[in-house]
C-alpha cells in the first residue's frame, strides 16, 4: 500500500518538477467607473474649451467588453483592424445578458463590476480596447444606447439644458473614400475605442478597472448649435421637452451640427477619457 | 486525404479593406492533400575476415520522388462554401542519397558501426495562389483570394513557381560492447534532416532544413530460460532539433529533448508481457522553457495470457487468448504555465481460435473513463454559436480547449487465414 502510494506520488510529482512553459493563466474581475475625482450622487461640473460651464446630471456609457493587448500598435500604419493582430492578454466579456455588457455610471467613482469574470495571462499589457456595443461588433444594426447624457450648459448668462442618446449602428455609415477598398470602413471600427495606452500585468484575483471620464467628450462642444427636439429616444428622460438634443445620426463622420459631430468623435477617441488600471485583490 | 477542422471558431476572418463588408464567416478549414510517392533503394554488402572477426562494408543508395498537391480553404459557416483560399500548392520534391557504412569488430565483444550518408533535396513548388494582397489596386477585388493584378493594375498571373535544392551530410556511429552475461552496452550518435513545408520555399534561397542531432546510450539484457525468455533495456537519450515545429504552426527556436526509456518483455509458454516507460524533458534552447504538448511521462503495459483449451472440434483444439493493455500519459505542459490532465486508459480483448479461424472481442476504454484526449491553450471564439438571445463579444485571450477521448467501445472481429499460419 505504501509502495503504491509512493509510486503514484512520483508519477504525479515528477512532471511538476520538470519546468514550465512560462507565464500563467489568470482569472480576475472586470469593472468600469467614472473618474476618481467624481463624487457619487453628485453632478459633475466643469468648463469646456468653448467656454461653457457644463453640469452633468446623468452620464452613462454602455461598455460591451474590455480587452488588453500585449503591444501598443504602431501609429502611422493606417487604420487598425478591430481585432488587432497582437496577442490579447486579457478580456472581460459578458454572456447571457441582453444587451451584452454593462451600463457604466460615469458620475460615480465606485467600480461597477461586469457580471462575469475576466481571464487572461500574466503577460505585460501595453494597450487596451473598450468595445462600445450591445452585441456582435460587426452587426450593421445595434440599437443599444451607448451614451446617455443629461445636463445643463451655461455661458454668457444663457442656460441650455441638453440631452444626448447616442447609438452606433446603421445610423453611422461611412462611405469608403476608395471604391477599390469597400471594406475600409467597417462598422466595428466605430464601436472599438483603441488603442488605449496601458502599462500593467494581470494577476490572479485582482480587478481590471477602466475609468471613463465624460468631461473630454465635451471638450470643444458649442451647445448653442444644438437644435431643440421633442422626439422620443431609447434612453430614459426625466426633463422637460423640447430640449437641446445631440443628433444620433452621422454620415461619413458628420452630423447635422458640429456639436454632435464633436461629441460622437470624442466618445470614440482613445484619449484621456479612458484609462486602464489594475487593482490587486483585497488582503 | 481530405480533412476538415476548426480550431478557432470565428476569430480569423477579420475585415480587410479589399474585401466587401462582411461579418466573421467562420474558421472551418478544408484541407485536400494528394500525394504520389515513388522510390528505390539498393545496397551492396561485402564481408571479410580481419583480426579473426567478420567485418562488413556496405554501400547503398536511396531515391525518392514526391508529387504533392495541397489545397487549404476556409469555409463559410452559413453557406458551406469556401470563401478564402489560404494555400494552393503543387510541389515536386526529390530526395537522392548515397551512403557508405561499416560494421567493424576489432574483437568479438566490440562492434563499431558507422557510416555517412549524403542526401540532396530538391524542391519545385508551383504556388497556384501566389498573389493574395495588393497595396494599390485599381479595380475592386471582390474579396477574391488569388489575384491577377499587382500594384496599380499591373497584370500578373495567379501562380508563381519557386525551386531550390540543398545537400546534407549525415553521419552516424554506434558502439556496442558485449554481450557479457547477457548484458550489452551501446552508445549511438546520428544526424538527420527534416525538410520544411513547401510554402516556405523561395526561389534560389537556401532551403532552411531542420537538423536533428541525436545521442543515446544504455544497456540491454536478453536471456532465455527453460520455459520463458526475458529481454530488457534501459536507454538514455538526447535529441536536438535546431528548428522545431509546434502546434501553433510557427517554426520556432531550437529544442532539446532529454529522456530515459525503460522497456521489458517476458515471454513464456502461456504468457507474454511487454511494458515500457518513457520519461522526457523537452525545452527550448534559448529560454529553457518547456515545449508545450509534449508529455513528460508515458507508461504502457500489454499483458497476454494464452493456452490451448481442452475442447477439440474435428480433431483440432481451440486456442484462447486474453489480453489487457494499460496506458498512462502524464500531465502535459501547456502554454502559459498550465498542465493538462493525466490520461489513464484500459483496453482488453479476448480471442478464440480454431484452425485458420479466429473470433475476437475487443473492448477499448473498458472503464468508460471520461478523459481529454488532447488539450490546448489558445485564443478562439465560438460565441456566435450561442443563442441569439445571449449576445456576447468574442473571446480573444487564451482559453483551455480540448477534444474528448472516445467512450467505451465494444468490437467483434472475425478473421480467416488462408495458406496456414
Amino acid at each position: 500500500m505504501r509502495g503504491r502510494a509512493l509510486s503514484t506520488a512520483l508519477l504525479v510529482a515528477i512532471p511538476a518538477c520538470l519546468g514550465t512553459t512560462g507565464n500563467h493563466i489568470v482569472h480576475f474581475r472586470g469593472a468600469a467607473a467614472g473618474p476618481a475625482d467624481a463624487v457619487s450622487g453628485a453632478p459633475l461640473e466643469f468648463t469646456n474649451g468653448a467656454g461653457w460651464h457644463v453640469v452633468l446630471r446623468k452620464a452613462t456609457v454602455h461598455v460591451g467588453a474590455i480587452y488588453l493587448v500585449q503591444t501598443l500598435p504602431t501609429s502611422g500604419g493606417g487604420t487598425h483592424p478591430c481585432i488587432l493582430p497582437e496577442t490579447y492578454v486579457a478580456q472581460v466579456v459578458t454572456e447571457g445578458v441582453t444587451p451584452a455588457g454593462i451600463d457604466v455610471d460615469t458620475l460615480s467613482p465606485t467600480p461597477q463590476y461586469f457580471p462575469t469574470g475576466g481571464q487572461g495571462t500574466d503577460l505585460e499589457a501595453k494597450a487596451g480596447q473598450v468595445w462600445l456595443a450591445g452585441g456582435d461588433i460587426d452587426a450593421p444594426s445595434d440599437l443599444t444606447p451607448i451614451l446617455d447624457v443629461q445636463g445643463t450648459a451655461d455661458k454668457d448668462g444663457s442656460s441650455l439644458p441638453f440631452f444626448a442618446c447616442l447609438t452606433i449602428g446603421t445610423n453611422r455609415t461611412e462611405t469608403p473614400t476608395n471604391s477599390t477598398e469597400p471594406g475600409s470602413n467597417p462598422i466595428c471600427q466605430q464601436r472599438v475605442v483603441s488603442p488605449i495606452p496601458a502599462d500593467l500585468v494581470p494577476q490572479d484575483g485582482g480587478t481590471l478597472l477602466v475609468r471613463i471620464d465624460p468631461r473630454p467628450f465635451f471638450v470643444d462642444v458649442d451647445f448653442s448649435q444644438l437644435a431643440l427636439s421633442s422626439a422620443k429616444s431609447r434612453c430614459s428622460f426625466d426633463g422637460q421637452l423640447p430640449i437641446r438634443t445631440f443628433a444620433d445620426q452621422s454620415t461619413d463622420g458628420e452630423s447635422t451640427d458640429t456639436a454632435s459631430t464633436a461629441l460622437y468623435s470624442h466618445l470614440r477617441s482613445a484619449g484621456t477619457q479612458y484609462e486602464f488600471s489594475w487593482q490587486p485583490p483585497s488582503p | 486525404m481530405r480533412l476538415r477542422e476548426d480550431f478557432t471558431g470565428f476569430l480569423l476572418d477579420v475585415q480587410q479593406p479589399l474585401q466587401p463588408l462582411h461579418q466573421q464567416r467562420g474558421d472551418l478549414l478544408d484541407l485536400l492533400v494528394g500525394e504520389t510517392t515513388f522510390g528505390a533503394r539498393g545496397f551492396a554488402r561485402m564481408k571479410g575476415k580481419l583480426l579473426g572477426q567478420t567485418q562488413q562494408l556496405e554501400f547503398g543508395y536511396l531515391a525518392r520522388g514526391d508529387l504533392v498537391t495541397g489545397l487549404q480553404q476556409r469555409i463559410d459557416n452559413q453557406t458551406n462554401q469556401p470563401y478564402l483560399t489560404e494555400t494552393n500548392l503543387a510541389s515536386t520534391l526529390g530526395d537522392i542519397g548515397a551512403y557508405v557504412a561499416a560494421d567493424l569488430k576489432p574483437v568479438s565483444w566490440i562492434s563499431l558501426r558507422g557510416g555517412i550518408r549524403t542526401e540532396v533535396f530538391t524542391y519545385t513548388v508551383n504556388n497556384l495562389c501566389a498573389v493574395q494582397d495588393v497595396a494599390h489596386p485599381t479595380v475592386p477585388t471582390g474579396g477574391a483570394s488569388c489575384l491577377t493584378a499587382a500594384d496599380f493594375g499591373a497584370h500578373v498571373e495567379a501562380n508563381q513557381v519557386s525551386s531550390t535544392a540543398a545537400a546534407r551530410f549525415l553521419p552516424r556511429a554506434a558502439l556496442i560492447v558485449g554481450p557479457f552475461q547477457a548484458l550489452t552496452i551501446s552508445a549511438n550518435y546520428g544526424q538527420g534532416a527534416q525538410s520544411i513545408d513547401p510554402i516556405y520555399i523561395t526561389q534560389d534561397v537556401a532551403t532552411p532544413f531542420a537538423t536533428v542531432t541525436a545521442y543515446d546510450g544504455g544497456v540491454s539484457y536478453a536471456r532465455s530460460f527453460e520455459h520463458w525468455a526475458l529481454s530488457a533495456r534501459s536507454i538514455g537519450f538526447l535529441t536536438h532539433l535546431d528548428k522545431d515545429l509546434i502546434f501553433s504552426e510557427v517554426q520556432g527556436a531550437g529544442t532539446t529533448r532529454t529522456g530515459w526509456i525503460v522497456a521489458l518483455r517476458a515471454t513464456g509458454d502461456f504468457f507474454d508481457e511487454s511494458a515500457n516507460a518513457t520519461f522526457v524533458k523537452s525545452a527550448y534552447d534559448d529560454t529553457h522553457l518547456l515545449v508545450p504538448y509534449v508529455p513528460d511521462i508515458v507508461v504502457r503495459s500489454d499483458t497476454s495470457v494464452f493456452a490451448k483449451l481442452p475442447v477439440r472440434l474435428g480433431g483440432h483444439p481451440f486456442q484462447g487468448a486474453v489480453t489487457a493493455a494499460i496506458s498512462y500519459i502524464g500531465p502535459r505542459a501547456l502554454p502559459f504555465g498550465e498542465r493538462s490532465d493525466a490520461i489513464v486508459t484500459l483496453d482488453a480483448s479476448a480471442t478464440l481460435r480454431w484452425r485458420d479461424y479466429s473470433l475476437g472481442l475487443v473492448l477499448t476504454n473498458v472503464l468508460n473513463s471520461q478523459y481529454r484526449l488532447s488539450e490546448y491553450n489558445y485564443a478562439s471564439n465560438f460565441q456566435p454559436f450561442l443563442p441569439q438571445t445571449q449576445p456576447s463579444e468574442p473571446t480573444l485571450a487564451p482559453m483551455r480547449q480540448f477534444t474528448a477521448g472516445a467512450p467505451r467501445g465494444i468490437f467483434g472481429t472475425l478473421s480467416i487465414t488462408f495458406g496456414g499460419v
